[in-house]
Formats: structure tokens, C-alpha cells, sequence
């Protein structure tokens, strides 16, 4: 089994989950990688991809894990040559077993960069530092409030355009754009903003690169 | 990408269906001299399972001096946050307003779609009438099956591409390319696109315009790398066209008219063909693709030909329109699908005689036995109501040939599963060019109460049936048959919010019939019977197919009488004398 940490940037952030997996899906059929597929009357290829990402959010660390019949690093430059724009292998490794991608993620960073400089961009760091941070999001139509505080590990502006987040992934989840959107509501930063998700970490602050590839990259 | 039109693809549903970026996409030439937009007038899904544009896409965008970009009917939301920000609707490639091209095209496939025509023109700016249009203005082109009668659309579209298109295409940008060069004005490139094979220019062209036919498709341009949509296509697949035509003569279908005569690719040229389209485009399932694939003679050769490369790469094969009567038994044994489609069309052998359908109940369960003994549990029947001459008789011919299915499942099953049995039908819709051209479609009190008819006789058998709404198939007549007084109920219809007529949520009759009521026009019209002794508004465009023979296949029709099929020797249907060089080239009597 190969594991392989890729992006999803530009283009591919309109994408949704399932579309992304069959982009990557139809990539390995073009190259031509001998690939398993499972059993029964309409087969499918053998291939695991991590938590979906949020539409309309870059990201620099996915995973996804296939049965291919190939070399790691030969399975990744064909592969290169045959994804839509935005999406990149970044770095492969056999693995004897599915690392549970999924399973395994505890925490991400975020880097969030403003469309133009805001004054008051620290408000955001201190409202992440309140005892308690409501936010209220729409999610299928409805109105929610959450206190999300014990989901934020930590949100420090580093410069006028830019506000780095570390926030709970995985089962208990806060979703960057749905934090970033209530809070520039909130303070009324109309300028609008970019997300990209920059790394994971498991329960115990490892980087999943160290995990899967034994490296920081 | 511009961060505007990021945050408003944010807020919109399905957002990847307007930034593009899809694999395969081409290069889009910065500097080219001529820029083409190619529309389909329904959503992306829909759109990108069409052959046609993506073979005119690619052609225009091969040649050095043109880019060609591509445009869909953006939904609801997506179309009312255009409004609401005053964002032109763009293209796809590059975000580019669809105002700022010199040709705009529409591949026109169900006249359902003809007011989304309107909404995306009005969407990007450009005036919905020609006669509104300036120098600035692009070039409003349609194609596709429907522009055979473009009466009905005379007002909104400068240039019709009646025809093949791989030909008129390449003549078409040539002008555009000249025009820019030279600086023509709009009137004088539009009378040299009007000179142009298959090029019809309301306003300009004089006499009658000959549909556009090309002699081979053997030697024509086949797009073998595709865009592959962000999105799954409501159908994802590759598609490989393997002739165009059709041999049969089915008196009700236009396709088997308009698209004569039958021009086949050879089986080496197709194995190629498949083996690039797989290995450049990744789909789980090719397509063997034509109006009666079951019918290329070749067909078992390429089956075997082609079936171990799809079997090492895992990609299935599907045959798409299987005739009942040349279901292809070995092809059912290796094939992994669990469900199969036929095409009576009518209940009772007369009525198929009527129309030229030469199957029999025999081929039906002859096929439907093969496929139960090789494990197939599913049958879907397609039928058609308010033929010409159908009695309640044919329809409970229908809930016949159900219960013989049933009994035959019973005999012949391999599989555990129960059966599962669809009957869908569709209301007879008169087209123009075919034999039934004249006939009068059913009232709509007719359509339901034989909708009616056949619920209450099929429920007993436990059948699911399905039918489509016969408010749709009334309208889709008078746009079908419609003349140029059409033009103005297809805009009043527009103005009064029709949109997305082929979505049933979307369908609005009541606007339609006061749209009609308001400029005066009645739909009998359209949807009565056609008087024999005058010409019709379509007969404007010459077909190729002669008026003495649709008559005389009408008189057949009549007594029941049946006209072979044109494999078997040719009927005389007018190609021969139209179009000589591709009936030599061919047809049956002609050299090959």
C-alpha cells in the first residue's frame, strides 16, 4: 500500500470530497499503475482518503492511501502529470497497513490571509482568548450557536494580513471558514480572506509527516 | 481567479461548476485572433455529457488562430447572484465575459431548452434579438439537432449550423478570423458566413439552405481527450461515436432522418480510438456510442478487439439504444451490468408496423430470455402514446407484453432476486423531416387519460410506470413545428420567467399557454394536423430527405407496410440525389 500527502489549492478548492476522489481515482486509471480493486459485481479501486475538507479551503497537507503496484516515488511523479490543477503529491511512502488517517488527527494550523491590511485584525486573537467564544454559523439552513473554545488551541495574528489557527480536527472538528466568517462579521472585516490548512497533528503534537513519512518534510 | 468571483462561487451551490480548471483542458491562446465561447444551454452535468461540443471545442481550439472556451446555464442561485452583484456571466476557461467574444455558440439538443438561450445571452449582456446587436456585439450562433427547423428562434440567433458540424466549423472561423483581420463589418461577415455549407443567416440567406453533410467520418476530427468535469456528468463516461446515422426508418424519429446517410468509422480506426480514450481521460466505462449501435456490423469484432484492454485497465463497456432485436447475447455473459433497456415503443405489432419498428414480440422475449439466463433481473420498456393510429387496443398491448416478460423471468431466471420491471412512456411528438411531419399530437386530456388508462392496467402487475408530463410534450411540439410567429411567444414565455423547461420543478405551462394567449397565437396550430397541400415553415431548410418519400412512408405507415432497412438496399429517401458523393461513399449501391 502507498500513502500520499497531497494539496488542494487554486481551482481544487471548489471540488467537493467525493468528486476529489474520483479525480484522483481517474488519474491513477490514466497512468496506467496496476491498482487493486475490490471483490463483488461492481468493483471499485482500493483507495482511503482522509476527513473531507471544507469547500472553498486550500490545503498543503491531505492524505490519501491506495493499493497500487508501484514504486512510491515512480507512483507520484507519473501521478503528477495526471491531476487536475491544485492538486499535488507532495510526498509517498509504502506503508504495510492503512494508517487511519482519519483516526490518527487531532489538531490542525491554519494560516489565514486577509485580502488587504485590517487594523484591527487582534480583535480576532482576543476573542479567541475570552473564556468563552459563541459563535452562531448556518449549517443545513439552520442557525447554530456553539461555544467553540475548547476546540481552539490557539489563534495568534502575525502580522496585519495574517491570522494563524490551531484547531481541533477529526472527530471534534472546527471548521476554519466557519470561525473566520463569525468573527469578521462580528468586528466588520469586509475584505475578505483566503485559508489554507497547513499541517496536522496527532493527539500528541506529532506532525502527521512524521507518522507517515518519518520526516518534517 | 479573481477573489470577487471566488466569494460569489462561495455562496453558490455545486461552485465547480463555474472555475473551470478541468483536467484536459487546452491551452487557451491569450493572443488568438478569432475567440469562440461554446454554450450549452442546461446545467454542467448535462452539458458535459455531450459529444457534439466537445468536438467542435477541441477542433476550434487545434487551430493556431483560434481559442475556443466553453459556457453552461449557470442555476438558479448561481444566475440570480450574477444579477444581484451585475457579474456578467463568464466563461469557464478564463473568467472572461461572455459579451467580450467574437462568437457566441449554442448546441440547441431538446427545444426545452430554447428560453435558457435567452436567460444566458441576458445574463452576459448581449441583447436576446439580433436586431438589438452592434459591432460590439459577438456573433450569436446555433447548432445542433433542433436547429433543423430555426424558425422559431429567427429573432435571437444571427447564424444557424444546420448539420455536421466538423466541417462548417472550421469555414465559420475562417470568416471570424478574416473579419478580424480585414475588419469586416457584422453585416458583411454575416453574408460570408451565409455562404458558407449549412450556414443559414435570417435576414440574409435566399432560398433554400442544404443541411451540411460530411462524406466521411472516417477522416473527420474525434476529440479522444476530453475535459473532464470537476463534477460527475450525468453521464461519466467516455463516449466513443462509432457511426452517426441510422439505417432503420423509424417513421416517428427525427434523429434517424437528419442525420442520413449512415456513416460508419472502421473497426481499426475505433480500437484506436478507444484505447486513447481511455488512457488519456480515466473513466471507469466507455460508451460504444450511435442511434443503433447494436446495428454496426462490425460490432461483434470491436467488442473483441477492445475488451482485453478495458478488462486490464477496468474500464466497463456499454452499449447504449440495444435494439431488442440485436441484443448482443455474448455481450451480456461478460458485461457487469444487472439492468437492461428495450424500445418497443408500441404495445401491439400493428402499431409497430405502423411506425416502422421491425421488432416482434418474439425478439423481445427471445432477448429477454438470453439475458435472464445469463443473471439479468431488471427490464425497463420504453414506450410511446399517441402514435398515429394507436387504439386503447396497442395500449393494452403493452401490459401484454409485460405479463409474457414476467412469465418468461419465471421460466428462465438465474438470478434469486424478484424481477424488476419499469415501463416508461413518452408522448408521440411530431418532428419535423420525419414521415409523421404532418400528423396531429394527441390533446392533452387524451395524453392522460391513456396515462390513466395504462396506471390502472399495469398496477395490477406490479410494474413500475413512469411517464413524462404531457404539458411538456404540447409545448415541446410547438417548438418543434413552430414558424417564426413562435419567436415572440418563446420571448414572452422568457419574460414571464420560463426557464429550465426540461426541469419538471422549473415547467410552468400556465405561463406558456398565456404567453401564447398574448401574442395571438394558437397552440393547434402546431399541434394539429399539417395541411399536406402547404409548405411547411421548416421546409425552408433542405434535409436531404425528399417530401415524396416522407409522403410515401406516410402512406405506408397507414396500411402497415413496412420499408426495410436501408442496409438491406436503398430506399430512395433523396441522399442519394442530395448528397451523392456521401451515398457512394456509404451507402448500399454506392462504391465504398
Amino acid at each position: 500500500m502507498l500513502i500520499c500527502k497531497y494539496t488542494r489549492l487554486g481551482n481544487a478548492v471548489f471540488v467537493p470530497h467525493l468528486d476529489m476522489l474520483r479525480a484522483v481515482t481517474m488519474g491513477i486509471r490514466r497512468i496506467g499503475v496496476k491498482a487493486d480493486y475490490s471483490e463483488g459485481f461492481n468493483p471499485h479501486m482500493k483507495i482511503f482518503f482522509g476527513q473531507p475538507l471544507p469547500i472553498g479551503v486550500e490545503s498543503e497537507c491531505e492524505y490519501f492511501c491506495v493499493y497500487a503496484h508501484e514504486d512510491a516515488a515512480v507512483f507520484s511523479e507519473k501521478l503528477n502529470r495526471s491531476l487536475p490543477d491544485g492538486v499535488r503529491i507532495t510526498a509517498s511512502a509504502i506503508a504495510d497497513k492503512d494508517p487511519n488517517v482519519a483516526n490518527l488527527m487531532y489538531c490542525a494550523d491554519y494560516s489565514v490571509t486577509m485580502r488587504d491590511k485590517v487594523g484591527i485584525l487582534k480583535s480576532i486573537e482576543s476573542f479567541c482568548a475570552g473564556e468563552h467564544c459563541v459563535i452562531e454559523f448556518t449549517a443545513k439552513g439552520e442557525i447554530k450557536q456553539k461555544d467553540v473554545k475548547p476546540l481552539i488551541l490557539s489563534a495568534v495574528v502575525a502580522d496585519d494580513k495574517t491570522v494563524k489557527l490551531k484547531l481541533r480536527c477529526g472527530n471534534e472538528n472546527l471548521r476554519a471558514d466557519r470561525l473566520m466568517n463569525f468573527v469578521c462579521a462580528k468586528y466588520g472585516i469586509d475584505c475578505g480572506y483566503d485559508i489554507r490548512k497547513t499541517d496536522m497533528y496527532d493527539a500528541k503534537g506529532n506532525n502527521l509527516d512524521k507518522i507517515l513519512f518519518g520526516s518534517d518534510l | 481567479m479573481k477573489p470577487e468571483i471566488k466569494d460569489l462561487l462561495l455562496r453558490v451551490d455545486k461552485p465547480a461548476r463555474y472555475c473551470g480548471g478541468e483536467f484536459n483542458t487546452p491551452i487557451i491562446k491569450e493572443n488568438a485572433a478569432v475567440k469562440f465561447l461554446m454554450c450549452f444551454p442546461d446545467v454542467y452535468e448535462v452539458a458535459h455529457s455531450n459529444l457534439g461540443i466537445k468536438i467542435l471545442y477541441f477542433m476550434l481550439n487545434r487551430r493556431a488562430d483560434t481559442s475556443c472556451e466553453s459556457c453552461y446555464m449557470p442555476w438558479i442561485d448561481m444566475a440570480d447572484a450574477l444579477r444581484e452583484r451585475n457579474i456578467s456571466l463568464f466563461s469557464q476557461e478564463t473568467q472572461t465575459p461572455i459579451g467580450k467574444f467574437d462568437a457566441v455558440g449554442f448546441s440547441l439538443q431538446y427545444e426545452m431548452s430554447y428560453t435558457n438561450v435567452l436567460a444566458m445571452l441576458e445574463l452576459g449582456g448581449i441583447p436576446i434579438e439580433r436586431k438589438d446587436r452592434d459591432e460590439s456585439s459577438p456573433i450569436v450562433v446555433a447548432g445542433g439537432p433542433c436547429v433543423i427547423n430555426p424558425m422559431p428562434l429567427t429573432d435571437f440567433i444571427d447564424v444557424f449550423s444546420i448539420g455536421d458540424g466538423e466541417e462548417a466549423i472550421n469555414s465559420l472561423a475562417d470568416v471570424l478570423a478574416e473579419k478580424k483581420r480585414i475588419g469586416m463589418s457584422r453585416a458583411e461577415t454575416l453574408a460570408r458566413i451565409s455562404e458558407i455549407d449549412g450556414m443559414y443567416v435570417p435576414g440574409i440567406s435566399k432560398g433554400k439552405v442544404r443541411r451540411a453533410v460530411i462524406d466521411s467520418l472516417e477522416t473527420a476530427f474525434f476529440p479522444t481527450k476530453v475535459q473532464i468535469p470537476n463534477i460527475e456528468a450525468v453521464f461519466q463516461r467516455a463516449v466513443l461515436e462509432i457511426f452517426r446515422g441510422c439505417t432503420r426508418g423509424c417513421r416517428f424519429c427525427q434523429a434517424g432522418m437528419i442525420y442520413r446517410p449512415v456513416r460508419e468509422r472502421t473497426p481499426e480506426t475505433l480500437k484506436k480510438y478507444a484505447e486513447e480514450l481511455i488512457d488519456n481521460n480515466g473513466f471507469e466505462e466507455i460508451t460504444l456510442s450511435s442511434l443503433s449501435t447494436c446495428d454496426y456490423p462490425c460490432l461483434r469484432d470491436l467488442l473483441k478487439e477492445i475488451k482485453p484492454f478495458c478488462d486490464s485497465r477496468h474500464v466497463n463497456i456499454s452499449l447504449p439504444s440495444t435494439r431488442v432485436d440485436s441484443f448482443e447475447v455474448e455481450f451480456v455473459a461478460s458485461g457487469r451490468l444487472s439492468s437492461m433497456t428495450f424500445a418497443p415503443e408500441a404495445g401491439t405489432q400493428r402499431l409497430r408496423d405502423v411506425i416502422n419498428k421491425n421488432v416482434t414480440q418474439d425478439d423481445i422475449l427471445n432477448s429477454c430470455r438470453y439475458a435472464f439466463e445469463k443473471g439479468y433481473h431488471a427490464v425497463k420498456l420504453y414506450f410511446m402514446i399517441g402514435l398515429p393510429t394507436e387504439t386503447d387496443e396497442d395500449l393494452y398491448g403493452i401490459a401484454d407484453i409485460v405479463k409474457k416478460i414476467k412469465y418468461c423471468y419465471k421460466n428462465h431466471s438465474m438470478s434469486r432476486k424478484p424481477l424488476s420491471l419499469g415501463v416508461s412512456t413518452s408522448t408521440f411528438v411530431p418532428k419535423p423531416f420525419t414521415p409523421f411531419q404532418w400528423e396531429a399530437q394527441i390533446s392533452l386530456e387524451e395524453i392522460e387519460r391513456k396515462q390513466n388508462l395504462l396506471k390502472g392496467i399495469l398496477r395490477p402487475l406490479n410494474v413500475k410506470y413512469s411517464y413524462h408530463d404531457g404539458k411538456t410534450s404540447r409545448i415541446e411540439t410547438t417548438l418543434a413545428r413552430g414558424d417564426e410567429r413562435m419567436n415572440a411567444v418563446i420571448k414572452n414565455a422568457y419574460k414571464s420567467g420560463c426557464i429550465f423547461d426540461s426541469w419538471t420543478e422549473f415547467f410552468d405551462y400556465n405561463k406558456w399557454l398565456s404567453a401564447f394567449e398574448q401574442c395571438g397565437v394558437n397552440i393547434e396550430d402546431y399541434c394539429g394536423e399539417q395541411n399536406i397541400d402547404k409548405p411547411l415553415a421548416w421546409e425552408r431548410i433542405e434535409a436531404g430527405i425528399s417530401r415524396e418519400f416522407l409522403l410515401s412512408e406516410r402512406a405506408k405507415s397507414r396500411n402497415g407496410e413496412l420499408t426495410r432497412d436501408c442496409r438491406k438496399g436503398c430506399n430512395n429517401c433523396g441522399i442519394n440525389r442530395e448528397y451523392p458523393s456521401a451515398f457512394r461513399k456509404n451507402c448500399i449501391g454506392g462504391e465504398k
